[in-house]
């Protein structure tokens, strides 16, 4: 699966970064924080990145005393092997529920805001397919796609921002602290899960030049993320009320909708073929890491054979629920507040094994 | 399939000897060995050497010799020679003389124009090199046609292309090795090369894939390409393929290695990426501001001539929304009239559009104005007037062939000419959707490959540190110290 004779450099891993984690602005996570947080939504990237900063710390800390190790066997060398495979296991289901709903959900935004004539499966399958082929071909080719394509989506990006200025009232942002500090704390610690996909990108890191590059991307990745989705997320403030955005599945479509330039009307098909650029890199390298996990979990060598099953897995799964705004709104939200204490935790765990077996002071 | 000549056993056992010190046997030998009298132009100059009291005689294929030296320069000093002791090599004048005893050798040494020489009572045959074969004189590029730069082209003959290339690059470490690659016409590949510059692993490898090559005969260059490439189905090529000597130098210079044969005005240059067929030699002749102008207008180009005929129809079946209300109107009057659907028309001006462009290559000169006419009025204007294509299906097309001429190189050319037909089919089955989804499927194809170990698209993914990331635009040259290092080259700064 991977034929790349060379490896992923700082800059492909940060724009990957940048692309998974930077395109949860365009779903139906802004909706759920503004059904929680209320017009404080916008606090919630700030403070969960906070929140997460220790144990990304402390990940990267582990990872690096363990410089010939990948993930997975980190994970089984600290904590053994049954509850070692046990906790991979547990990654992957957790992952493939992920790619479930993700997927499920983009599917939903492609189809009610693009195609509402064609049916689901079709665009599923579709969008499936193209990320299974793109997946095939490796982890360091998927991250080079995502260098060469990031100008493209963050300047279409920034230009649908930009175009916003002028709408909106800048009022619907106060009371600042919203619904009071408590709510803001709390559901800052359960939706921290926005990124947790640092911790599934670790187990691309046999495949990076060499580990400092993880902690580089970190570094350069983070302040970028928060920065874009703070400021995306009060755009969507100004732009709808906070009572209005929460009844919208996804803002940012909406907002495409909204703005014009000039003679052109409706620009939400310029900006389509950028999101979903970004769409296809995310869903290719969550695929990528599941059947990555799956080949040490399950001791696979020619994991890309299983692809299809996986796919179908998603895809059959995925369409399950008949009314997907509502269903999957209400799947992801749980689902965020479940894997949020994890994402937390479980850095913590990896370091206290780590040190308590004294690897910290071999070096 | 191979055709072999069919060697009787005794011809085989004949030409595998050594010559025969009697003068009439070898003779003989050599008379049926090339048919002659039959054979027109081949010519035998029997003569006595005075000085030496031996019989001798000449033979020499007359059309691809240069009968003025073999008369001055071996024939006249043979005959006037009055030194009893003197050796054959101190007669005859030419630069170069050889001498071969096998009947094989000696044959492949004529058919290259050289001529020999037999003596009575002599094993060994003497090989004079005056070979003289026709070719054209250097004219301007045809095909790589620049505005700033040097015009000089390859021709069909290696020796000047090996000339115009030490023209520019006047250095003892540039090689240049020879392999015999065919078995029937004994076609010679000469490798070029900088020795200091170009990684070992990379000649070895060259050197490999051609000894690998198993055929009767090679036409030329271009045959050549197919049989070396890495993937020969792939629809982007991975050998650059150029007549101009000043890009030849250029890669060079980087450390690549070029390719050149007899009867192809052309070198082939490998290992190469995406971005050097993308570019054309001028970008790097004219000024900063015009290079990277002439850049920006090429990748306008290249979006345009694979993207436009699909975005049409994509935005006409799946979203007329993004057309703005006037143009849509406008559209839709002249479509009205039209019975086919948007893919329809696309891909009927497409055909149409291909089949003037190979008519127009291949139609002779006399007539070919009148041909373009025809062309432009019946496919254009009377298309239109009898409703069977829309105008803007015209303008559309016409613009994406337009802008596939910008791309210069031809084997790229092919390759979006071809990428194009893949989009439109998508698009016509997923709209935008389809084209983003082919897009990312062709660009992580391109990442896929590799060119004799070279990723496609260096230095644009696999990140080098100072390979100057000459991908869309280009740096000030002052400003450039290292050479790409995407080549590997053993010497990497430029300074």
């Amino acid at each position: 699966m991977d034929k790349a004779n060379y490896k992923i450099g700082t800059k492909e891993f940060v724009a990957t970064m940048l692309l998974i984690i930077g395109i949860s602005v365009s779903d139906d996570t802004s909706a759920i924080l503004f059904q929680t947080m209320k017009n404080t939504a916008w606090m919630q990237p700030i403070l969960s990145a906070i929140i997460i900063i220790i144990p990304l710390i402390l990940l990267i800390k582990v990872v690096n005393v363990y410089k010939d190790k990948d993930m997975s066997e980190i994970i089984i060398h600290l904590f053994g092997k049954y509850i070692g495979s046990f906790t991979l296991f547990a990654l992957w289901v957790l992952l493939t529920i992920r790619i479930i709903i993700e997927s499920a959900i983009y599917t939903n935004i492609i189809e009610t805001m693009f195609y509402s004539k064609t049916p689901p499966i079709v665009i599923y399958i579709f969008l499936m397919v193209v990320c299974g082929y793109i997946a095939i071909k490796g982890a360091v080719h998927i991250t080079s796609i995502a260098w060469v394509v990031l100008p493209a989506i963050k300047i279409s990006f920034l230009t649908s921002l930009l175009l916003t200025i002028g709408y909106g009232n800048l009022n619907f942002l106060f009371p600042i602290l919203g619904p009071g500090e408590k709510v803001i704390m709390k559901e800052s610690f359960l939706k921290a899960s926005i990124y947790i996909d640092f911790l599934f990108l670790c187990f691309l890191l046999p495949y990076l030049k060499n580990r400092n590059v993880f902690q580089k991307a970190s570094r350069i990745a983070l302040p970028i993320l928060i920065v874009e989705l703070a400021i995306a997320f009060i755009i969507f403030l100004i732009f709808f009320d906070y009572s209005a955005a929460k009844l919208q599945n996804f803002p940012y479509h909406e907002i495409l909708r909204y703005i014009h330039v000039g003679f052109l009307t409706n620009m939400e098909s310029f900006f389509f073929p950028f999101w979903l650029m970004a769409t296809f890199v995310r869903f290719s390298i969550y695929i990528y890491i599941n059947l990555h996990i799956v080949r040490k979990v399950f001791k696979i060598e020619r994991t890309e054979f299983l692809m299809p099953g996986l796919l179908a897995l998603v895809i059959l799964i995925g369409l399950i629920p008949d009314s997907p705004s509502f269903t999957l709104f209400n799947m992801k939200l749980h689902y965020f507040n479940i894997l949020s204490p994890i994402f937390i935790v479980f850095p913590f765990l990896l370091w206290i094994v780590a040190y308590s077996k004294g690897d910290f002071k071999s070096g | 399939m191979k055709d072999r000549i069919v060697i009787n056993k005794s011809d085989k056992q004949n030409i595998n000897r050594p010559i025969s010190p009697q003068l009439s046997k070898s003779l003989e030998a050599f008379k049926a060995i090339y048919s002659f009298p039959t054979n027109q132009d081949i010519a035998i100059r029997e003569l006595t050497i005075s000085s030496l009291n031996k019989r001798a005689f000449l033979f020499f294929i007359k059309t691809i010799t240069d009968v003025t030296t073999i008369d001055q320069d071996i024939i006249k000093p043979l005959l006037k020679n009055k030194e009893k002791d003197a050796s054959i090599e101190q007669i005859i004048v030419t630069p170069s003389i050889k001498k071969e005893k096998l009947t094989k050798s000696i044959v492949e040494k004529i058919n290259n124009g050289n001529a020999a020489l037999f003596i009575q009572d002599d094993s060994q045959a003497y090989l004079i090199d005056c070979a003289k074969f026709k070719e054209r004189g250097i004219e301007r590029s045809e095909n790589e046609i620049v505005i700033k730069g040097p015009k000089e082209t390859f021709v069909e003959g290696v020796s000047t292309n090996i000339s115009l290339i030490r023209k520019k690059i006047k250095n003892e470490n540039l090689v240049f090795e020879t392999t015999t690659i065919s078995e029937r016409a004994h076609d010679e590949v000469f490798i070029g090369y900088v020795k200091n510059l170009a990684n070992d692993t990379l000649i070895k490898e060259v050197k490999k894939r051609l000894n690998k090559i198993d055929i009767d005969s090679l036409q030329n260059l271009a045959i050549l390409e197919q049989y070396l490439e890495d993937r020969p189905r792939s629809v982007y090529p991975t050998i650059l393929y150029t007549e101009r000597p000043d890009r030849t130098c250029t890669f060079l210079e980087r450390g690549c290695v070029v390719l050149l044969m007899n009867n192809s005005a052309d070198a082939l240059i490998l290992p190469i990426t995406f971005w050097d067929l993308f570019h054309s030699a001028e970008d790097e002749y004219l000024r900063f501001l015009n290079g990277n102008f002439t850049r920006f207008i090429r990748l306008i180009a290249f979006l345009i001539t694979v993207h436009i005929s699909a975005v049409y129809i994509a935005i006409t079946t799946f979203h007329p929304e993004m057309i703005p209300t006037d143009l849509l109107l406008a559209i839709s009057a002249t479509k009205a009239k039209v019975p086919f659907t948007p893919i329809i028309e696309i891909l009927l001006m497409e055909i149409a559009f291909e089949l003037i462009r190979e008519a127009g290559l291949r139609v002779p000169l006399p007539i070919g104005p009148t041909i373009g006419i025809v062309g432009a009025l019946i496919l254009g204007q009377a298309a239109v007037q009898a409703n069977i294509v829309s105008p803007i299906v015209v303008i559309i097309v016409a613009l994406g062939a337009l802008s596939s001429f910008v791309i210069g190189d031809i084997g790229l050319n092919f390759s979006f000419r071809i990428s194009r037909f893949i989009f439109i089919v998508l698009a016509y089955f997923f709209g935008l959707y389809g084209i983003v989804a082919v897009f990312m499927v062709l660009v992580i194809y391109l990442l896929s490959i590799t060119s004799f170990g070279v990723p496609y698209l260096s230095p644009q993914t696999p990140s080098y540190l100072g390979s100057g990331q000459d991908t869309v635009h280009r740096k000030l040259l002052t400003k450039r110290y290292y050479r790409p290092k995407y080549f590997k080259p053993k010497d990497t700064t430029r300074s």
